[in-house]
C-alpha cells in the first residue's frame, strides 16, 4: 500500500529539469524564489558518473544505459488516423533516438549542433503570404496549419544572449541573416581541413560562411551562474546518434551548467527518480495547486505550488496536460481544440534531394572530435533567402549546408560498423569498413529540403490501449509527412552543385527529382515540435507569449512542445532555450499580479 | 551514482528493467561556483585591464574556482608585477582603497615541511581596491618566505585564459597553484586542484570501467 506524502509548499514546482525545466529551475532560485524541481531520473555528475563508465559502447549507444528506460513509458505512432499506433519499446539507432532522463536531460547525448532559429522562422506564415500571396503554400499542402510565432526573432534575441552565456556557446556569429548583436561567448573550434576547403569554395561563390555552432565549450569557461566549464578534449565518444554523454562537462547541460548554481541558493529542491501523473487542477477555481509524482518506492508526493511550469519533454508535457484535464483536446476532423494540435518532427519532412561528391582527403577527415564542431555553415540558402516565386511546385524553407564537422564517434563505432550480413561480408564489405576508419576519401553530400510544415491531420492524443507503467495511457502520435519539401529540393539542391566544383570533388552526382508522397515517417526525431503551442488566440495554441496557458493561468510551459512551426536548422536546444527565460519572465510578472498576462 | 542499478519494484506492479540510479545532489554548501558579486567584479576587471601593459591575472582562491576547484571566496586576487600593480591602480583609480606600498605579512596557514609546522611570510608591492563592495587585493612581484629561509624569487607565471561570460580573462594556472601547495606541504589544497585537473580530462587510458 503507498503512502501519500504531501510536501511543503513552493512557490514554483518546476517538472522536469531538462533543458527547460533545469534553466528555469535555476534561474527563479537564483531570483530568490521557492522552487522544487521533480524528475523522473537522477542527478548525473558529469566527473564521478561518466568518466569511467561511458567507454561502454554497446552499452551507451545501443542499450542507451544513461538514458530514458522505455519499460517507464514509451510512446505510440503511427502515420494516419485510421492505423493502428503500436507502442516502441526499443530503442534502433536512427529510428528511434533516446530520450534524456534526469537533470540535465536529452542534452547530456546530443551533438550540441547549435543554431539560432532565424528571424523568418518566426513569421513564416505572415511572410509567406505577404511575398508570395495568400494561397502559395495552399497548392502544395492544402491542410497546412501554420501560424507565426506571438513574438520575433528581435524580440527575442535577449533572450538568446542570457541563453547562450549561460549555456557557454562555441561560434563567431551566423553571419548577416541571422543578425546578432555580438558574438558567441566563446571562439569556435579548430577547424578540419574539410571545413576550411568548404569555407573557401563557399566564399569565392560569394555566399558568408560561418564555423558551425556548437554547445560544446572550445575554452576553459565560466558561465553567467558563476560555474567552471572545462573545455572539449576532443576524444570522440560524443556524438548524438550514439548518444555519449560528456565526461569532462564540456557539453552544455543543465546538469553541468545550471542546477547546482541553484542548489547554492538553498532555494532549490530536487525530487529525483520520481515520476509525475498529474497537475491538479481546482476545478472551481481554474488554478493548479499542486503536482502529484511517485517516487522509486511507489509512494505517491504531492507537492503543492503557487505556480507550476511543465518542462517536459514533448510527448511527456502534452501527456500531462491532457491525463490532468487542463485544455481542450484537439479534433483533427472539426479542426477545433489546440491541445494536440501542430505536432511534427523538425529537421525530416519526407521528400529531399542531394547532390554529392568525393574527396581524397585521407586522415583530415575527422571520425572523433566531438560532436559538432570544426565546419563552416552557409544560411544563404536557408529560410526565405533564396527568392521562392514561380516555383515549378511551391514550398517554404530552405536547408542551412554545413560541413566538415567532426563525427563524435568512438573509435570501434558500432553504429557505423553495419551493413553486413552473411552472404555480403567479404573483401568488399571489409574494405567499406576499413575506409569508415582509415579514410581515403571522404564524400561530402548537400541537400536541399524546405521546412517541415505541420498540418491539421497530424495530432498528440492519449493512446486509448496502452499505458505506461503505472497504468495511465501513453501519448499516441499521428504523423504523415506532406509534400511542402519537394519544391524547394528541386529549386534548391542544383544550386548546390557548383559548391562541390569549386571544393574540387571528384564523380558528383546530382540525385533523383524529389517526388511527392514518397515516403513517409517510421520513426520519429528528437526534436518533435508542436502539440501545445505559443499563439496570439487560444482557438489554435495553448501558451500565450509569456508561456502561460490560457486554460489554467498559474500553468506555465517551454520547450519544443511549443514551436509554432518547423524551422530550417534541425537543433532544437538552440532554440528553445532562450523560451526558458521568457518563461521565466513571464513566470515572475504572475508572481507579482497573479492573472492571465494576455 | 552507484552501479549496478536496482529496479522499480512496486508492490502490486509487475517488475520491470527500470533501474533506479542512486543520486548524488550536491548539498549547497559543497557547490562551487563564483557568487554574482564576484562574477561581476572579474567581468569587470577582464574588460577594464584588457590592454594593461604588465602581466596579470586572477589569483588566489577566486583563481582557483574560476578554474573548477571547490573552494570558496569572498574577495578576489591578482597576481601582477610590481609595475602592474602601479598601472591598475592608475587605470582604476577610482576604486583605491589602499595605495600600493611595499608589504610584508605572515600568512593565517603555516607550512607542513616533513611534518614541523613553520610560518609562512609573504611581501609585494600590494593595493586593495574595492569596486563595488568587492575587495579586490593586488600583488605586484609576490615572494614567498617559510621561516628563517631565503625569499624565493617574485612568483613569475605565464597566464591561463578563460572565458569569463564574454570577457576573456587571465588566470593564474592550476599547475603553478599545485607546485606552490606542494612546497608548502599544503596537501588537501592539492588534492582540490587534482580533482579539478582530472575532471576536465580524458580517462579511457585509466582503463574505464565497462558495467
Amino acid at each position: 500500500m503507498s503512502t501519500v506524502i504531501t510536501e511543503p509548499t513552493v512557490e514554483v514546482v518546476v517538472m522536469g529539469l531538462g533543458t527547460m525545466g533545469g534553466l528555469v529551475a535555476t534561474q527563479l532560485a537564483v531570483d530568490g524564489h521557492t522552487v522544487a524541481g521533480i524528475d523522473k531520473g537522477p542527478f548525473w555528475d558529469y566527473a564521478t558518473d561518466f568518466a569511467q563508465t561511458k567507454y561502454d559502447e554497446w552499452g551507451t549507444t545501443i542499450m542507451k544505459k544513461f538514458d530514458h528506460p522505455l519499460p517507464l513509458f514509451t510512446t505510440t505512432m503511427r502515420n494516419y488516423s485510421t492505423q493502428f499506433a503500436l507502442p516502441i519499446r526499443r530503442y534502433t539507432v536512427s529510428q528511434f533516438p533516446a530520450n534524456g532522463h534526469g537533470v540535465g536531460g536529452a542534452a547530456h547525448h546530443y551533438s550540441g549542433g547549435f543554431n539560432r532559429t532565424g528571424p523568418w522562422n518566426y513569421t513564416e506564415a505572415s511572410s509567406t503570404a505577404s511575398r508570395y500571396g495568400p494561397n502559395f503554400l495552399s497548392t502544395t499542402v492544402p491542410n497546412a496549419d501554420l501560424f507565426d510565432w506571438p513574438y520575433t526573432y528581435a524580440q527575442m534575441e535577449p533572450y538568446y544572449d542570457t541563453f547562450e552565456a549561460a549555456w557557454g556557446v562555441s561560434g563567431t556569429n551566423m553571419g548577416p541573416l541571422v543578425p546578432m548583436d555580438k558574438n558567441f561567448p566563446l571562439p569556435p573550434h579548430p577547424t578540419t581541413t574539410l571545413g576550411s576547403t568548404f569555407q573557401a569554395a563557399a566564399e569565392s561563390l560569394g555566399y558568408t560562411p560561418f564555423p558551425v555552432v556548437s554547445a560544446l565549450a572550445s575554452q576553459p569557461y565560466m558561465n553567467s551562474y558563476g560555474i567552471a566549464v572545462n573545455a572539449c578534449v576532443y576524444d570522440g565518444w560524443c556524438s548524438c546518434s550514439p548518444c555519449y554523454p560528456c565526461e569532462t562537462g564540456a557539453k552544455a547541460n543543465t546538469a553541468a551548467r545550471a542546477v547546482t548554481a541553484g542548489v547554492a541558493t538553498g532555494k532549490l529542491s530536487l525530487a529525483l527518480n520520481s515520476y509525475i501523473f498529474r497537475i491538479n487542477v481546482n476545478q472551481a477555481t481554474g488554478q493548479a495547486t499542486s503536482v502529484s509524482y511517485y517516487d522509486a518506492a511507489g509512494n505517491v508526493h504531492v507537492q503543492p505550488g503557487t505556480v507550476i511550469f511543465n518542462g517536459l519533454w514533448p510527448f511527456n508535457a502534452y501527456n500531462i496536460l491532457a491525463k490532468s484535464g487542463i485544455g481542450k483536446q484537439y479534433n483533427p476532423t472539426t479542426v477545433t481544440g489546440a491541445l494536440g494540435r501542430g505536432g511534427c518532427n523538425n529537421g525530416s519532412s519526407g521528400s529531399g534531394r542531394s547532390v554529392s561528391g568525393t574527396l581524397p582527403i585521407g586522415y583530415a577527415s575527422y571520425q572523433a572530435g566531438n560532436g559538432a564542431g570544426g565546419g563552416f555553415q552557409i544560411y544563404d540558402f536557408a529560410d526565405d533567402n533564396i527568392d521562392h516565386t514561380g516555383m515549378a511546385q511551391p514550398g517554404i524553407g530552405g536547408p542551412s549546408i554545413s560541413v566538415g564537422s567532426y563525427t563524435g564517434n568512438a573509435p570501434s563505432d558500432v553504429s557505423t560498423a553495419v551493413g553486413g550480413t552473411a552472404s555480403t561480408i567479404g573483401s568488399t564489405w571489409k574494405a567499406t569498413q576499413k575506409n569508415k576508419y582509415i579514410h581515403s576519401s571522404t564524400t561530402v553530400s548537400l541537400s536541399g529540403s524546405g521546412v517541415t510544415v505541420p498540418t491539421t491531420d497530424l495530432l498528440f492524443d492519449l493512446d486509448p490501449f496502452y499505458s505506461d507503467y503505472y497504468g495511465d495511457p501513453l501519448t499516441r502520435f499521428t504523423e504523415t509527412y506532406n509534400n511542402n519539401s519537394v519544391g524547394v529540393a528541386n529549386l534548391i539542391t542544383p544550386m548546390l552543385q557548383p559548391i562541390l566544383t569549386k571544393m574540387g570533388c571528384a564523380n558528383i552526382t546530382l540525385g533523383a527529382a524529389a517526388a511527392n508522397g514518397n515516403n513517409q515517417p517510421s520513426s520519429y526525431s528528437i526534436h518533435i515540435r508542436g502539440g501545445g503551442r505559443l499563439g496570439a488566440d487560444p482557438s489554435y495554441s495553448c501558451y500565450n507569449m509569456w508561456h502561460q496557458s490560457w486554460d489554467v493561468p498559474n500553468v506555465f510551459a517551454a520547450g519544443e512542445l511549443q514551436n509554432t512551426t518547423g524551422s530550417t536548422v534541425t537543433p532544437g536546444t538552440h532554440a528553445i532555450g532562450p523560451m526558458a527565460y521568457v518563461a521565466v519572465d513571464g513566470i515572475e510578472k504572475y508572481l507579482k499580479s497573479p492573472e492571465p498576462l494576455v | 551514482m552507484s552501479f549496478p542499478k536496482t529496479l522499480v519494484n512496486i508492490p502490486g506492479r509487475p517488475s520491470a528493467d527500470i533501474p533506479v540510479f542512486e543520486s548524488r545532489v550536491p548539498k549547497p554548501e559543497e557547490v562551487a561556483y563564483l557568487p554574482a558579486h564576484l562574477l561581476k567584479t572579474v567581468i569587470k576587471l577582464g574588460g577594464e585591464l584588457k590592454d594593461l601593459g604588465a602581466k596579470w591575472a586572477i589569483w588566489g582562491d577566486a583563481g582557483e574556482i574560476i578554474k573548477g576547484v571547490h573552494v570558496k571566496t569572498d574577495h578576489l586576487e591578482i597576481l601582477t608585477t610590481k609595475d602592474g600593480c602601479e598601472e591598475i591602480c592608475k587605470l582604476l583609480a577610482s576604486y583605491v582603497t589602499l595605495p600600493p606600498a611595499e608589504v610584508e605579512k605572515k600568512l593565517p596557514r603555516e607550512a607542513d615541511v616533513d611534518g614541523k609546522m613553520l610560518p609562512v611570510l609573504i611581501r609585494s608591492h600590494y593595493a586593495e581596491l574595492t569596486i563595488n563592495t568587492v575587495v579586490v587585493q593586488v600583488y605586484g612581484d609576490e615572494q614567498i618566505k617559510v621561516a628563517e629561509w631565503d625569499w624565493g624569487d617574485p612568483l613569475d607565471f605565464t597566464p591561463d585564459y578563460s572565458y569569463i561570460v564574454d570577457k576573456k580573462v587571465p588566470i593564474v594556472p592550476l599547475r603553478f597553484k599545485e607546485e606552490l601547495d606542494l612546497g608548502l606541504g599544503w596537501i588537501d589544497r592539492l588534492e582540490l586542484i587534482a580533482a579539478a585537473l582530472a575532471s576536465g580530462q580524458h580517462h579511457l587510458a585509466e582503463g574505464g570501467l565497462r558495467h
